[in-house]
């Protein structure tokens, strides 16, 4: 393989009439769309399109089918061993608001009611998406939220959380790959220490799911949740993975159209399993969509993914390394990097001495590179490391060298434009 | 980033009429006046915009209705850093009413792109290159509202 990405033409927005010449290293915000994907959501919508789950005509149950069909396309993405435990949302935030507010909530009000103590736990590096529901939660239960320390290297302090988790701790709640520091938390580890102690799992993999292959079962997590736009997919569609056997006791939390067996005007009993969780009409199209994206990751397979980007990763860590004013959030340990050389980040968060990371975005975009400023929604992670701001590097299929070099030529004439 | 204003690479930012950055801003963000200055405040107040990270402090000496001194702190980006000391450096002897009234005015033209007039066209005229870039509006706009709260403030 050589440096040039073999997938950036299979991405439309780098076509000569749009923006050929995009350096687009934000792929950790959103992952820019391959044209199989936007067209499997032109075709679905313009020729296939109705209502999912209500009709009892063939165009709908089509559709119907369709989605079913999902579930199991995703439960083997991720390594589920059966669709029944899918649960299509809106994103990575929804799915953890779901399960906040319909597995942990009574729980949390069950040991309220007996007045026993609770605490949640979470780690130092969560997105604000896996921080406030639990803020709301333990500010509204009186319970503790406790916050798991990150180790020099960025991930997960597990000795720090072995002495957090306890037999009050109701849930504990971590991201499998930060969105600012780009590193893997141990996640079958994680878990099986929680298991020790009884807690319930919640996996935010947001970031990881598009860089390897997720096996929720090896990790044995009770939940996972995802989003389809950090896979290539479109936005507005998310998915929940979860044990089925906490299904049954989750009540539903938003209510509405599809998730009802019976409804008088007192009393209404709900469906059983994941279906229970998607009330109203389901966004087929961001669905169609999801799959699109997953088939196109199966197509290029994820050894040559991993090659490419892995590559990618070392080069832009390496290039960014020897410029004297660059002040990367974390330092990979040289003992790490000679033991795990693969382990490299495909997302850096970074400072340039001196030069506030706005104006680094801002002299950035004005040579074409898409970087994003600012805390990434991980405020207090900033604020535990010390600094308010950083500009943050992710990269994506369609990325190679070149940009990586673009990057480095810009931040070099941002620095000397600031500081000379 | 439309490709309409998209700068050819050969073209350094610096030299371009529609770049932000423009030399006399760069100047007021290299030595800028005010920054850190030691006055005898007799009125302050903390600015915050929580989606960049600028966070200052802007400080103003007033006597008998007159600034007599300011002052700004904190760390933020350049655009902030130098619509800070433009205001530094161009307030100092007005009185509050001016003073409000002014920044009424530069509020408007950077929000509003109402074109400034007279004296505090050619004073404020670097701090119009954020006009072209909405996304960096509030960072020219923190000082002055940070003023105002200042102003309002009682010491
Ligand atoms: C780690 C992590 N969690 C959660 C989210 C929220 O995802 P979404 O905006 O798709 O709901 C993100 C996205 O920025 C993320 O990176």
């Amino acid at each position: 393989m050589t440096s040039a990405s073999p997938w950036k033409q299979d991405f439309p927005i780098f076509s000569s009439h749009a923006h050929p010449s995009l350096c687009y290293l934000d792929s950790a915000a959103t992952c820019l769309t391959p044209k199989h994907v936007a067209d499997a959501v032109y075709h679905y919508q313009c020729y296939s399109h109705a209502n999912s789950h209500k009709g009892l005509y063939q165009l709908s149950a089509n559709v119907t089918e369709k989605v079913e069909h999902a579930r199991e396309t995703v439960a083997d993405f991720i390594g589920a061993t059966s669709g029944a435990s899918i649960s299509f949302n809106s994103g990575t935030t929804e799915g953890i608001n779901l399960i906040a507010f319909s597995f942990v909530e009574p729980i949390l009000s069950d040991a309220y009611k007996k007045g026993k103590p609770s605490n949640l736990v979470i780690s130092a590096v969560e997105h604000h998406a896996n921080l406030l529901p639990w803020q709301r939660l333990a500010e509204r239960y009186q319970a503790e939220l406790r916050v798991v320390k990150i180790t020099d290297e960025g991930i997960m302090d597990l000795a720090h959380l072995s002495q957090l988790l306890d037999n009050n701790t109701r849930v504990l709640a971590f991201s499998h790959c930060s969105n600012v520091l780009g590193r893997f938390n141990p996640a079958e580890q994680i878990c099986r220490i929680a298991k020790r102690h009884h807690v319930p799992t919640i996996v935010d993999g947001a970031q990881a799911v598009a860089h390897g292959k997720t096996n929720v079962s090896a990790i044995d997590c009770d939940f996972y949740v995802f989003s389809a736009h950090k896979l290539y997919g479109p936005t507005g569609c998310g998915v929940m993975y979860g044990k089925t056997e906490h299904f049954e006791q989750m009540r539903p939390y938003q209510l509405g159209g599809g998730i009802v067996s019976k409804v008088n005007f007192t009393e209404s009993d709900f469906v059983a399993g994941a279906t229970k969780f998607e009330p109203g009409s389901h966004h087929v199209a961001g669905i169609v969509g999801l799959v699109e994206a997953i088939e196109y990751l199966h197509d290029i397979s994820w050894p040559d993914i991993q090659q490419h980007m892995e590559k990618l990763a070392l080069y832009l860590n390496t290039s960014l390394n020897e410029l004297p004013y660059y002040q990367p959030l974390i330092v990979p340990s040289a003992k790490r990097l000679a033991a795990q050389p693969t382990e490299v980040a495909s997302i850096v968060s970074f400072r340039l001495k001196n030069v506030h990371c706005h104006d680094v975005a801002s002299l950035l975009d004005s040579n074409n590179i898409a970087v994003r400023a600012g805390h990434h929604c991980a405020q207090p992670l900033h604020e535990t490391l010390g600094v308010t701001a950083t500009v943050r590097a992710s990269l994506g299929l369609y990325n190679d060298f070149s940009d990586v070099d673009k990057l480095v030529a810009g931040l070099d004439q941002a620095y000397q434009l600031m500081t000379g | 980033m439309s490709e309409a204003s998209q700068q050819k690479p050969d073209q350094p930012a610096v030299h371009d009429d529609h770049a932000l950055y423009q030399q006399a801003l760069l100047a007021h963000h290299k030595s800028p006046v005010g920054y850190n200055l030691a006055i005898v405040a007799t009125h302050s107040a903390q600015g915050v915009n929580a989606t960049c990270g600028d966070d200052i402090k802007i400080a103003v000496e007033i006597e008998q209705n007159y600034l007599q001194a300011l002052a700004f702190y904190g760390d933020s980006c350049a655009i902030c850093r130098a619509s800070a000391s433009m205001l530094c450096q161009h307030l100092k002897g007005l009185s509050v009413a001016e003073v409000l009234a002014l920044s009424q005015k530069v509020k408007a033209s950077l929000s509003e792109n109402v074109s400034l007039i007279g004296v505090a066209a050619e004073q404020f005229e670097p701090l119009r290159s954020v006009e072209k870039f909405p996304v960096r509006k509030q960072c020219a706009l923190l000082p002055w509202t940070t003023l105002e709260q200042a102003l309002n403030a009682t010491s």
